[in-house]
């Protein structure tokens, strides 16, 4: 009793902690086959065109519309005799680099803004949230069309308009939860202690934000790769002619009938990207409420 | 006692509580026995995780899953409760058994009326009409003191404060007049005057039921049981009659738990009262705080003088609302000061923003009272402790290392902790480390904010032990801001006693506490449930709760609730002046209500 309190078993906790949230033994069913599927697209991206060996480019009008497993071609050709596979392949390749730089983007965009909404009450909180709320109001399509009118088509410019018009989302929830951290003791305590302003958003905000904007980069991920297709379908994302899964299903219409494949596998491959980005974002959300759990019974234990 | 006469209302053998675990299940309770008869009050004292809280919890069969409850017997008004069903016991909870839980503020639902959940307890077990309900409930709030029960019963719970709500949740609880009546630390979450209402009220109220009253404090078990258990890693340790457990305590545990409760007996060793011949380090005059709400400002600190000298130690003593708070987080820089001039070391410091205020603050330090909010879940103890020296630039990597190292030798704990989080440590332990956070600039004053208030009584012993080393090593002045006057009576050189932002006492800690001049110190002191007390100690409980600061009463700030206010103290507002008890008073009348401090003979006061 008036020894000293002694240090009783510690350490188990922690080890738990990231046991359970960031080794694959510990994910959640959903976040391993989600990963599982991310690693094939990614890697048959990557990899396949170079085994195959077959320019998705190159058309051949004397094996046009061949159905999958006819003609030489594994999964069938287009109207202009393209190899489908090697032109999913592609696109998979495009749609995949466009919707993670154009997340990266937003992110990007949104985390400043919604950390400075949250840390400087005042003017600038005003102005950012009034941005948000305009920018949400956009209509994103009409906005779209102006970009590709004025900077032409091209990977930059469909990056650059996904990820303007969707930072928002990331600047709303940050701001929210950045708020709720700013307001613990120990941001308190950090300022008590003479911590820059700078310090205690990189070294105490952000690290608390870090599984909530995990969840959401998966999310938005999913978001951009649909937001993509459809402006590439409309004419609008992807210069035409590119390998894109969006262009293919944009081509595909007029041989719906005749050639209901080159609709049916690009679509299939976009359903694939984002059914693995959402059970990322899932396993992700759930391991960390898992997470919280787990540090919460560490310190009632206490 | 005749407790034996009465009918025995709860009858329980060997309890164990398990629950399952990774290794096994874990015994939160383990065979404990006990009874109660009606009339008889019996408090069950331990600290956190003695398994005190579930023992309670079994009794109404509330246990959460999946723990798993078994006894050998089980009796509740002589009947069998383990052979009960959960509709069985939804009949008998609020019905036979009430309870009592230890935050007022979260037990009421807060979009219902006040009245409507009382009444919806007798409409359920009574069945009562609502009009018959709303009688009923309107007398019951009477009886527990709440002023115009009428208009009280449409009251929602933000409406009322926290001592109100515990003594609607008493009524709650009272309502169908229970054979048992569980409180679950039911003052902890109160203020010390408020606390001594409320136990008052129990006291009175509780005569035809037994009640288990659930502490972790000593003191408020001596105010009002007639027999006690103490309880430790869910067994009992010692049971007996209060007066006489607490006379001759004959385990170990028990002793240690009494000497670590509050009383007026043990006093520091002191050097002669020091003479100020050197200027204070920390000269504050007419400071001022205050918030903007709506078109109003609220002056939570309203033109608060305040010295620091080296090494010495301040108390800052109030209820919550008196402002304690805010005058450190204003002196901090935390909150802007509004007026008033503040110096440390001869500078003018009022306004230091920037550079200023970040070198101020590498001699003024504080120390914050939540050890389990106050420390950053994701870092690890080195990256706490060096945070104040990344932050003021100070050493390079090699002596922040051996900084750190000294640190958590100079609070204690072993260097081996340096890798952990936060997560793996006690409530004691972290704030230890807060601690060593807080002296790693070796700062010349450090504020401690309530600084063992939210820990187990056994370790706020510990703590303040810690603490007053650390000033003989360091020679650091301390703040310290408490509600606990016997924790200051026992560490502090000097008492400033604050009410709605004002300073209404200051002086030495011995003349503060031994001979109060102000009415309201007189109070805070009586208020302090002393383990000594055998009944007949005179308490002065105070009538009401401190006013909001938005609307101070005119005069005197402190007349609606003093016992001897006059009319001049409703028109006049008396000036800290000196007394003959050697401290300064805000009071007209200085010195006429006395106290019982109940010193015992290792006194030196």
């Amino acid at each position: 009793m008036n020894a000293p309190e002694t240090l009783t078993i510690d350490a188990e906790p922690r080890r738990r902690l990231v046991a359970s949230r960031w080794s694959p033994g510990g994910w959640p069913m959903g976040l391993r086959l989600g990963a599982a599927l991310a690693l094939l697209l990614l890697g048959a991206s990557l990899l396949l065109p170079l085994l195959l060996g077959v320019d998705p480019m190159v058309t051949d009008l004397g094996r046009r519309l061949a159905a999958p497993g006819q003609q030489g071609f594994i999964l069938g050709s287009d109207q202009l005799g393209r190899d489908i596979l090697a032109r999913i392949l592609a696109g998979l390749n495009w749609s995949l680099a466009v919707a993670a730089v154009s997340t990266a983007l937003a992110a990007l965009i949104g985390v400043v803004l919604g950390l400075l909404a949250a840390d400087r009450p005042g003017l600038l909180r005003t102005v950012i949230n009034q941005l948000v709320d305009m920018v949400l109001s956009f209509p994103g399509l009409v906005i779209a069309i102006v970009v590709i009118a004025v900077l032409g088509h091209g990977f930059w410019p469909l990056v650059l308009t996904l990820g303007v018009l969707s930072w928002p989302v990331f600047a709303r929830v940050v701001y929210a939860e950045a708020r709720s951290v700013l307001a613990e003791d120990y941001v308190l305590a950090a300022r008590l202690l003479g911590t820059s302003r700078l310090r205690v958003l990189l070294g105490h905000v952000l690290p608390g934000l870090t599984p909530s904007l995990m969840v959401m980069l998966a999310f938005h991920f999913a978001d951009m790769m649909i937001a993509e297709s459809a402006l590439s379908f409309l004419g609008v994302g992807a210069p035409l002619g590119t390998a894109s899964l969006g262009n293919m299903l944009s081509e595909s219409r007029q041989y719906l009938f005749v050639a209901p494949y080159m609709m049916l596998l690009p679509a299939a491959a976009i359903v694939l990207a984002v059914v693995a980005a959402n059970l990322i974002g899932d396993g992700l959300a759930a391991a960390g409420r898992r997470g919280r759990t787990y540090a919460h019974d560490g310190s009632d234990k206490a | 006692m005749t407790t034996q006469s009465r009918q025995q209302v709860i009858a329980v053998e060997d309890l164990v509580i398990e629950f399952p675990g990774e290794d096994g299940p874990t015994r939160v309770v383990d065979g404990v026995s006990l009874t109660l008869h009606r009339g008889e009050t019996l408090g069950v004292v331990g600290e956190s995780g003695s398994g005190k809280t579930m023992l309670s919890l079994a009794l109404m069969a509330l246990v959460p899953k999946p723990g798993s409850v078994r006894s050998t017997r089980m009796e509740l008004l002589g009947k069998d409760a383990r052979a009960l069903d959960e509709t069985q016991w939804c009949q008998i909870r609020g019905r036979d058994v009430g309870m009592i839980f230890q935050n007022p503020m979260t037990g009421f639902n807060p979009v219902r009326t006040i009245g409507r959940q009382i009444s919806q307890s007798l409409q359920r077990h009574a069945g009562m009409g609502f009009n018959e309900a709303r009688e009923r409930v309107i007398t019951a709030l009477r009886d527990v003191g709440i002023p115009s029960p009428e208009q009280r019963f449409n009251a929602y719970p933000h409406e009322m404060s926290g001592g109100q709500l515990q003594r609607a949740m008493i009524a709650l609880a009272m309502i169908n007049r229970p054979a048992v009546l569980l409180a679950d630390e039911p003052t902890t979450a109160l203020d010390a005057t408020v606390q001594a209402q409320i136990l008052e009220l129990m006291r009175a109220r509780v005569e035809d039921c037994g009640l288990v009253l659930v502490t972790h404090d000593l003191g408020v078990a001596a105010q009002i049981c007639d027999r006690v258990m103490v309880v430790r890693h869910g067994r009992i340790v010692e049971a007996g009659d209060c007066a006489e457990v607490l006379r001759a305590p004959r385990h170990e545990y028990t002793r240690a738990l009494l000497e670590a409760a509050p009383r007026f007996t043990r006093r520091r060793l002191m050097q002669a009262p020091r003479v100020p011949t050197r200027p204070p380090l920390l000269e504050g005059r007419n400071l001022r705080v205050s918030f903007p709400v709506g078109k109003r400002q609220l002056h939570a600190v309203d033109g608060v003088d305040l010295d620091i000298w080296p090494g010495e130690t301040v108390a800052l003593v109030g209820e919550s609302g008196s402002g304690k708070s805010t005058t450190a987080l204003g002196l901090m820089g935390v909150h802007p000061l509004q007026g008033g001039d503040l110096r440390f070391a001869g500078d003018d410091v009022t306004h230091a923003s920037g550079d200023r205020l970040k070198r101020l603050r590498r001699d003024l330090q504080m120390v914050l009272q939540n050890p389990y909010g106050s420390l950053d879940p994701r870092w690890s103890v080195r990256r706490i402790l060096t945070e104040p020296l990344h932050a003021h630039g100070v050493g390079s990597r090699a002596s922040r290392e051996a900084r750190v190292r000294e640190l958590m030798d100079q609070v204690q704990l072993p260097v081996e902790a340096l890798d952990r989080l936060p997560s793996s440590f006690s409530g004691g332990q972290r704030q230890r480390i807060s601690i060593a956070r807080a002296l790693a600039l070796s700062p010349r004053i450090l504020i401690a904010d309530e600084p063992v208030s939210a820990l187990d009584v056994s370790i706020q012993a510990q703590i303040i032990r810690l603490l007053l080393e650390i000033q003989t090593r360091t020679g650091v002045a301390y703040m310290i801001i408490s509600h606990d006057l016997a924790l200051v009576h026992e560490i502090a050189d000097r008492v400033i006693v604050l009410y709605l932002g004002r300073v209404v006492e200051q002086g030495t800690a011995q003349a503060v506490i031994s001979a109060p001049q102000h009415p309201y110190t007189a109070a805070l002191i009586s208020a302090v449930p002393v383990v000594d007390d055998d009944g007949t100690r005179k308490r002065i409980v105070l009538g009401g709760e401190p006013p909001s600061p938005l609307n101070p009463p005119t005069g005197c700030p402190f007349h609606p609730r003093c016992p001897i206010a006059q009319d001049r103290c409703r028109e006049e507002r008396p000036p800290l002046a000196p007394t003959s008890g050697g401290s300064l008073a805000a009071c007209f009348y200085p010195g006429e209500v006395e106290v019982d401090l109940r010193l015992s003979d290792a006194a030196d006061g």
